[in-house]
């Protein structure tokens, strides 16, 4: 076994990833080989003294309360999903349930596009999308002429493009987006 | 100053001031709850990705922090073109403007835009290694649709106000 | 103290339950602490990073599967959260190249800092942390995973997103790395 192979088996059996079969050949090496036995004594002696610092005491209790901060400004921007029929919740389900049932018949009575529509739609667009992709990705010319394109079309359309957009909306304003499109994300409202 | 420089000067300004919003300059505020608004729009761009190219979540562990920090990046640089942009435009309305004044103040803004670039084409480059194929043209028709999204409701905002 | 499986919690932090998620931060947080800190180099860095890595989790965690390694996942985020940050320091492209030949100061000499009441033991571990400081940041959090963390190699491999063989090979490459840069103190140890 040549001391190069030697040396890398020596670092996997510190990781305990060695295969079984080739540890016995992995010290028949080393039992010749003084430089070999030196390197693994090395490593190990460096695996013995790495370590990380304990943090200090009560440090985890601040980083807990510090983050719990934090997660709390993130709150408003989080949906909670209420877990359906949990205990405490099967009265007003009831309710809702008798509330849901009348609608029904009015929602039958009206067509309107649902969910599921959406999704349909969605679908389709993947079956549109995934061939255009494919000849895009075949073509490098074409590629670089669409590419071109959609970053026209995109400055063309909308300031968003311009670096200092936001910088120009005022803080009303930049707040004002903000709710606005975190209900349409379905997300709660402002703090 | 000679006339060439002026002609120069012009020039880079209007290059400059071509891709700088024209609109009234952003109500100076805590800028401390400004950045956390900035965070906020961040944070809605990356549930919007994560919904339309349903990403997964080997796809969300790699895209989010680089995404993050760019963003993170970009809003300090935004920031601080936008100050730069408002100091150009005081010291251009000064009589004469002061040459050596402009000329620092041009060269940061186009250093910020450069900034500015660098930064899309690291988060491009590392969407470009993470999407699929598919992902990648919905990306494309997501982000059209999420800046048109944030026009519409800036729209909505203004007209509100009595702006438009 | 809340003792439910794993699974349930994150189902629960899916949902938006601050509890639950907050107990997942206890049951991870020195993990994600410790590679943060072997990645960045320093406390102050590492703890912002952690705090970091787990707002981000929290933002991402409704993209999560069940069924899949949470902790697989959150080291992943650690992982990419600090190389990303090593990246926005610049130190990667302005730490010096790993140079082998160049030595760690040797223990007595001048250009060994350190109090002189240093023991030999906290010497060599200095010395180890910081030649580990040195490595080039891919290197390291292979190290961070295998070493500090105890991670196999398979599932370093998952975190890092890359094949065994390749964190077999840097492990073996780190390693080389330290012995050679580390091997006056070694020596002197064993004199």
């Amino acid at each position: 076994m040549r001391c190069q192979t030697a040396r890398k088996r020596v670092s996997d059996e510190l990781d305990g990833a060695l295969p079984s079969g080739r540890g016995v050949r992995l010290e028949a090496h080393l039992r010749t080989c003084r430089a070999c036995r030196v390197y693994r004594e090395d490593l190990e002696r460096i695996q013995a003294g790495t370590g990380l610092a304990e943090a200090p005491a009560g440090f985890w209790t601040a980083f807990e309360r510090e983050l719990e901060a934090r997660l709390s400004a993130e709150e408003a921007g989080r949906k909670r999903v209420e877990v359906p029929f949990a205990a405490g919740r099967r009265w007003a389900w009831a309710a809702g349930a008798a509330l849901v049932l009348a609608g029904v018949s009015l929602w039958l009575a009206l067509p309107r596009p649902g969910p599921a529509m959406i999704e349909e739609a969605w679908v389709a667009a993947d079956d549109i999308l995934d061939p255009i992709v494919r000849a895009v990705e075949s073509d490098p010319e074409l590629a670089g002429r669409i590419d071109r394109e959609l970053q026209a079309s995109i400055e063309e359309m909308s300031p968003v493009a311009d670096p200092l957009f936001w910088e120009s909306l005022s803080d009303d304003e930049l707040r004002a987006v903000v709710t606005a499109m975190e209900k349409e994300s379905g997300l709660g409202g402002p703090q | 100053m000679t006339t060439k420089r002026f002609v120069l000067i012009g020039l880079m300004l209007s290059l400059v001031l071509a891709v700088s919003s024209a609109g009234a300059a952003a109500q100076a505020g805590d800028p401390q709850s400004r950045a956390r608004l900035r965070e906020r729009i961040s944070d809605l761009y990356l549930l919007r990705l994560t919904r339309a190219l349903e990403l997964t979540e080997e796809q969300t562990a790699k895209l989010y922090p680089v995404l993050t920090r760019v963003e993170k990046e970009k809003a300090a640089l935004q920031r601080d073109m936008g100050l730069d942009l408002r100091d150009l435009r005081a010291e251009l309305a000064k009589t004469p403007p002061g040459e050596k004044a402009v000329l620092g103040l041009v060269d940061r803004i186009r250093q910020a835009r450069r900034a500015l670039r660098e930064r899309d084409e690291e988060a491009e480059a590392t969407l470009d290694l993470v999407l699929t194929p598919v992902q990648k043209g919905r990306y494309l028709v997501f982000t059209v649709d999420f800046l048109r999204n944030v026009g519409e409701n800036l729209g909505r905002v203004r007209r509100g106000a009595g702006i438009y | 103290m809340d003792e439910r499986p794993e699974a349930s919690l994150v189902a629960d932090a899916r949902r938006g339950g601050r509890e639950a998620f907050a107990e997942l931060v206890r049951r991870h947080e020195r993990r994600v602490r410790g590679i943060a800190l072997r990645l960045a180099g320093n406390a102050a860095d590492a703890d912002d990073l952690a705090q970091e890595v787990f707002l981000t989790a929290w933002k991402a965690v409704g993209s999560f599967r069940s069924g899949s390694s949470f902790y697989t996942w959150l080291y992943r985020i650690a992982v990419n959260t600090s190389l990303s940050f090593l990246k926005r320091k610049g130190r990667e492209r302005n730490r010096a190249p790993f140079d082998e030949n160049r030595n760690a100061a040797v223990p007595g000499s001048d250009a060994a800092p350190g109090p002189e009441d240093r023991s030999a033991l906290n010497e060599l571990t200095a010395r180890i942390d910081e030649a580990i400081a040195a490595l080039p940041a891919h290197f390291r959090a292979s190290f961070a995973l295998v070493v500090d963390q105890g991670l196999s190699h398979a599932d370093a491999a998952r975190v890092l997103g890359c094949s065994e063989n390749t964190v077999s090979w840097r492990m073996h490459k780190a390693r080389k790395l330290l012995q050679a840069r580390i091997k006056p103190f070694l020596e002197e140890a064993r004199r």
